[in-house]
């Protein structure tokens, strides 16, 4: 079990923006649970192809392609519009 | 460490004291720059303005960027306030500080700072304007080439 977490315009492409998610063998790297939570909200395929997003695990920058293990905090983060 | 992200406002007058008193060496300088809510944009009166954040690692990249300002310039540990939540217009939302023995390693630092945090700080800013659905706000190119400065 991993926790997804989407923040900023990608929370309103999915129904909670935190949730727990069970990892699977088809879902091991974090584009594998974007693409698995996207066949459910495919507003979310509409969403990355139109902006940037980036991953963070564990609260930290990691790829597309960084491996998520039970227990990860996995993060979908769209650009950024602090200050 | 004075990285403070939080919902309530703040007061410059007690940061730049608190800022003055708690460097080692007498400071020559202290920038102070405060960000404000605009009641206007490109498309319209502004009526409110929400931030989102990361908990967590927000307080974390802020506390990596002040890190680096100190790695780049002679500066004490600045000081970094950035509110989330509802905002309105005219209210304060980011405060950074900095002081140093010279004024032009605190100014430079200062922007380095605000540069960062437009463009690396895990925030998200929704607006509310008279008339039109709440729109999330996209980051601005402008903002991404300041950034891009600091690169070099």
């Amino acid at each position: 079990m991993a926790t997804i977490l989407f923040f900023g315009s990608l929370g309103d492409c999915v129904d909670q923006t935190e949730f727990n998610f069970e990892l699977t063998e088809n879902t091991k790297t974090a584009q594998d649970v974007f693409d698995a939570i996207a066949i459910e909200h495919p507003e979310l395929i509409d969403a990355k192809k139109s902006t940037p997003i980036n991953v963070a695990l564990n609260q930290k920058m990691a790829e597309w392609a960084s491996p998520v293990s039970d227990g990860d905090e996995l993060a979908f983060l769209p650009p950024v519009t602090g200050g | 460490m004075p990285v403070i992200v939080s919902e309530s406002d703040f007061n410059i007058a007690e940061e730049y004291e608190r800022l003055r008193a708690s460097t080692d060496n007498t400071p020559g300088a202290i920038v102070q720059f405060v960000g404000l809510v605009r009641d206007f944009n490109q498309d319209g009166e502004v009526q409110t303005l929400e931030l989102e954040h990361y908990a967590g690692m927000t307080e974390a990249v802020i506390g990596d960027i002040c890190t680096q300002a100190q790695q780049r310039w002679n500066i004490s540990e600045p000081t970094v306030i950035h509110r989330v939540g509802k905002l309105q217009p005219t209210d304060q939302i980011v405060l950074v500080a900095i002081a140093s023995s010279h004024r032009a390693d605190a100014f430079a630092a200062c922007e380095f700072v605000m540069d960062q945090l437009k463009t690396n700080a895990t925030f998200w800013k929704k607006e509310k304007r008279s008339g039109h659905t709440d729109d999330w706000l996209a980051m601005k190119d402008s903002d991404r080439q300041r950034a891009q400065r600091w690169e070099k």
